[in-house]
């Protein structure tokens, strides 16, 4: 979990950024660009692609602060939520299939033995409660923005299968983070 | 049932806002949530919070340096900036479809926050380091209710040197068309107790308005500054924004 420093950082970059400040953005760029380009290449694993797709992301807010509402959610995740876009835009647009890898980092979120993974906050313990099926198959199309085509057939589970794990999943946390 | 009123059903929206953010919506269904994101609020709050929560994975990467290239191209989008980034946006009108004045205005912002972000520092060539600039210890970005799409002003906090020093300022978004203070209060809301603390008419915060000590502990508490119309607090709320502290401070010995 990042720090509370950093995240009023980040919150006080983009209040700069709406205002077109470039030094501000440059700060913004200098904290998150080493976390963007990991999550960028989770879902492009090619390195000179997802750069491209970095960039295109960081164009996008500088363009686009002034949409960030800081009354309804941290600035880090509306910026990581803006890079998965994009990122996940680019993927389809070039009809690509992501590769899959053996990913250790799969293994911590979604595997039983997930002391690793910081108990202590809401998601993790959230999804711990719930079957591991559904877990993998949330988990997966959120670090790699798989479609459920392509999630039906990394988990070589039927489409229609696949469709209900991650619905029933995503109510079954929703209720335990509502809890 | 029509796509209007499907988007109405709590269910629908639950699964629409969760699958956003997961990623695995169609393009054409996202280019939709977008759509609804930008003009129904509670909707957008949804994908917020789901936004929230997901992004914990995003906490258990570890960071990966990019190409040079990112950043020097970056640069250049940005220097290049009144090509770049003036081209029409979706929204219209006659402020968007006039790319210099909006540059121009925009770079009138940017000397109008230098000069209030650098308030005592007297007139000096360019250095590599500045001297010592009096730092902005908290700053609120104000958005109008409901939000536009840029803010409206900035207030800033600054701690004084001595006792009586503090001081308060409001800059406007030189884009927008200022509006008249008159009339107009500002509250600083606490995040311990949710309680208004009078900040007294915002137009006195137009030149450098003095600070008493209640005041810079009531900002220096503040989950966010409200302006209202009227003397009260429970007035209708016209600008809002979070507070934030951009610099650490000292107190003195009888601060104020």
């Amino acid at each position: 979990m990042r720090s509370d420093l950093w995240n009023s950082q980040i919150e006080s970059c983009l209040a700069q950024v709406k205002l077109q400040q470039r030094s501000a953005f440059e700060e913004l760029y200098q904290l998150t660009n080493g976390k963007l380009y990991a999550l960028t290449l989770k879902i492009i694993p090619d390195r000179e692609l997802a750069a491209d797709a970095l960039q295109e992301s960081y164009t996008k807010i500088w363009r686009n602060a002034s949409g960030y509402r800081s009354d309804l959610g941290g600035g880090w995740a509306w910026i990581c939520q803006l890079t998965r876009n994009s990122a996940i835009d680019r993927v389809r647009q070039a009809q690509r299939r992501p590769e899959s890898p053996e990913d250790p980092l799969l293994d911590l979120l979604v595997g039983d033995d997930s002391g690793l993974w910081q108990q202590n906050h809401d998601l993790s313990r959230c999804l711990n409660k719930i079957r591991e099926e559904p877990r993998a198959a949330i988990v997966s199309a959120y670090l790699y923005g798989l479609t459920h085509s392509e999630l039906s057939e990394r988990l070589q589970t039927p489409l229609g299968t696949l469709k209900s794990w991650i619905r029933r999943g995503l109510k079954e946390l929703n209720q335990c983070l509502e809890a | 049932m029509s796509r209007s009123l499907r988007y109405r059903h709590p269910e629908i929206r639950e699964h629409l806002a969760s699958h956003y953010v997961l990623g695995t919506l169609s393009d054409r269904v996202r280019r939709r949530c977008e759509r609804l994101i930008r003009r129904d609020s509670e909707f957008e709050a949804r994908v917020y919070q789901w936004q929230n929560r997901m992004n914990r994975i995003n906490d258990e990467l570890d960071p990966i340096a990019p190409p040079a290239r990112v950043w020097s191209n970056l640069q250049t989008l940005i220097d290049a900036g009144s090509s770049q980034y003036s081209q029409p946006s979706p929204r219209s009108g006659f402020w968007f479809a006039l790319p210099f004045w909006r540059s121009c205005a925009a770079l009138l912002l940017v000397l109008c926050l230098g000069l209030l972000l650098q308030p005592l520092q007297p007139l000096q060539p360019l250095q590599p380091t500045p001297p010592a600039i009096q730092a902005v210890n908290y700053m609120a970005v104000m958005q109008s209710v409901p939000a536009q799409s840029e803010p409206t002003m900035v207030i800033t906090a600054y701690k004084g040197d001595a006792p009586g020093r503090s001081h308060l300022h409001i800059q406007w978004n030189e884009r927008l068309s200022q509006e008249q203070l008159a009339g107009l209060s500002l509250w600083a809301i606490s995040r311990e107790t949710g309680e208004a603390t009078d900040l007294g008419a915002l137009s006195r915060a137009q030149s450098q308005r003095l600070l008493s000590k209640p005041e810079w502990l009531a900002i220096k508490d503040s989950a966010e500054l409200l302006v209202v119309r009227g003397n009260a607090p429970d007035g209708p709320v016209l600008f809002r924004g979070p507070c934030l502290q951009l610099s650490p401070w000292q107190d003195q010995v009888s601060p104020g």
